[in-house]
């Protein structure tokens, strides 16, 4: 098995960790953000709960299959950001000193903000956890097994449903130079692929991100309740 | 017209440098950049002072020797253009001209604008090669070569080795340029029996001279003066892949 750690020491097998732990995560984006969508089912009924509820209780069916689930996406990510931290090290070390001028012509918004904007993704998903899963950032507004209650209530506060819509804006930028990049990694870009493989990256990315920020906007204007 | 030249001066690898401000007075139009350095360098000796130590060789774009930053961009701002086939009608009257060497840490600085990429010799001296049985010349139409295979060849031979990838990317990587040499063999039937072993071992001389990874900036796509395209980097990706991990994996060429 040493071909895995000659494969990941060297540069092209870290940036392969990278896309294929990001292609995992946008995985685990739709079915989230699917899932989430059920907000707008409503709170339910006296006799039948939320239809959110009724799904959140499905996905403890059984809890050990639930935590095989959780330890594989934290692995994931935390295989992501150490193998970008490494990358970025390295980057860092291949640089000389700054040139005095310089103009960049294609680097843009969307390529260059990947790794702060990346660990600022990092927090809020450590927030989040904390709060609608642990339940303990804003205790509070929180009941365990009440997932629509927690949600409405939570997001009911507009400065909580900004910090969730501003999360969204960066994983917007993150998602769309996320995604392009994960075919050029892999091998599957060519030129004549490129336009598409963006406009790809932008729909995707849009979507993922209309169908999360459409709950705490959902929220805030009682669309919901 | 007058100029103002912003240049990069350093005694040696050793040495801090500095900016130092030179007027370039009467440059014609016509003239190339670097013919508008070398009527610098002839007042500064007839001064007495040491001239400003630039790369060259074949001023026709083809040996990649010029390298050097200007005004912010590789090569100067010009698309598909070494410095040495870079026009002063490009620039205006009064104008002010930063002049930096590349600045990429496995390139040294060995003196002004001039410096050390003996890092890119060794990257083909890892595997940028084909193995040949010596003896009488082979027949030339021996092996047919498709025009699409040939063609794709000679776009990436087209490869200069300036450097100026590595010099534009914010992460200090060569993969446009190890990726060129790297497409081209692998691509052409005398290059495809070493595909594997070629595109492990220049990655790794890559890794070693210590460039950094490719995040898709799309930086080294305009700076490369022969207009290199990214697609040869994901090219080389996939083939890197199929080297260190199917080949290991399935025991087969990681063909299958
Ligand atoms: S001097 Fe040869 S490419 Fe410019």
């Amino acid at each position: 098995m040493s071909w895995v750690s000659t494969f990941y020491g060297s540069s092209i097998g870290k940036k392969t960790i990278v896309a294929v732990t990001g292609a995992i995560m946008v995985l685990f984006l739709i079915g989230h953000m699917l899932g989430n969508l059920q907000v707008f089912a409503g709170p339910g009924t006296a006799t039948e709960p939320a239809k959110l509820d009724e799904y959140a209780e499905l996905l403890r069916f059984e809890i050990g299959i639930l935590w095989a689930i959780r330890v594989a996406l934290i692995t994931t990510v935390v295989l992501h950001i150490i193998t970008v931290v490494k990358l970025r090290a390295e980057n860092s070390a291949a640089r000389g000193q700054n040139y005095a001028v310089r103009h960049y012509q294609r680097a843009n918004a969307f390529s260059r903000s990947m790794f702060w904007g990346g660990l600022a993704l990092f927090a809020y998903i450590v927030y989040h956890i904390l709060h609608l899963t642990a339940g303990v950032a804003h205790a509070n507004l929180f009941e365990h097994g009440h997932v629509y209650a927690n949600v409405i209530r939570s997001f009911q506060q507009p400065l909580i449903a900004g910090v969730y819509v501003v999360a969204t804006v960066c994983l917007y930028f993150h998602l769309f130079h996320g995604v392009v990049s994960l075919f050029q990694t892999l091998g599957v870009s060519h030129p004549r692929h490129l336009q598409a493989v963006e406009k790809f990256g932008h729909a995707l990315a849009a979507i993922i991100v209309i169908g999360f920020a459409s709950v705490p906007i959902g929220v805030l204007l009682g669309v919901v309740k | 017209m007058n100029l103002t030249l912003r240049v990069w001066r350093q005694k040696g690898p050793q040495d801090k440098g500095g900016f130092v401000d030179y007027p370039a007075k009467d440059v014609s139009p016509d003239s190339s950049f670097l013919e508008m350095l070398d009527r610098v360098n002839e007042e500064l000796e007839s001064r007495g002072e040491e001239p400003i130590a630039f790369d060259h060789d074949c001023r026709e774009g083809i040996c990649g020797m010029c390298s050097m930053m200007i005004n912010g961009y590789p090569h100067g701002l010009e698309k598909g253009t070494t410095a040495c086939q870079l026009h002063m009608r490009h620039f205006s009257d009064g104008q002010t001209i930063t002049i930096e060497p590349w600045r990429v840490k496995p390139f040294p600085i060995v003196r002004d604008l001039i410096t050390d990429r003996t890092a890119f010799d060794r990257i083909i001296q890892a595997g940028g090669y084909v193995s040949v049985n010596t003896g009488s010349a082979p027949e030339a139409n021996m092996i047919p070569i498709s025009k699409e295979i040939a063609d794709a060849a000679f776009d990436v031979a087209a490869c200069i080795g300036c450097g100026a990838c590595a010099a534009s990317c914010p992460n200090g990587s060569a993969m446009l340029f190890v990726s060129a040499k790297v497409t081209h063999l692998n691509g052409l039937p005398q290059g495809e029996p070493e595909l594997l072993e070629r595109t492990r071992r220049m990655v790794e001389q890559m890794d070693a001279e210590g460039f950094g990874n490719c995040s898709n900036h799309r930086e080294c796509e305009v700076a490369c003066p022969k207009e290199i395209q990214m697609r040869n980097i994901s090219k080389m990706n996939r083939d890197f892949i199929r080297s260190s991990v199917l080949s290991r994996v399935f025991g087969t060429n990681g063909k299958s």
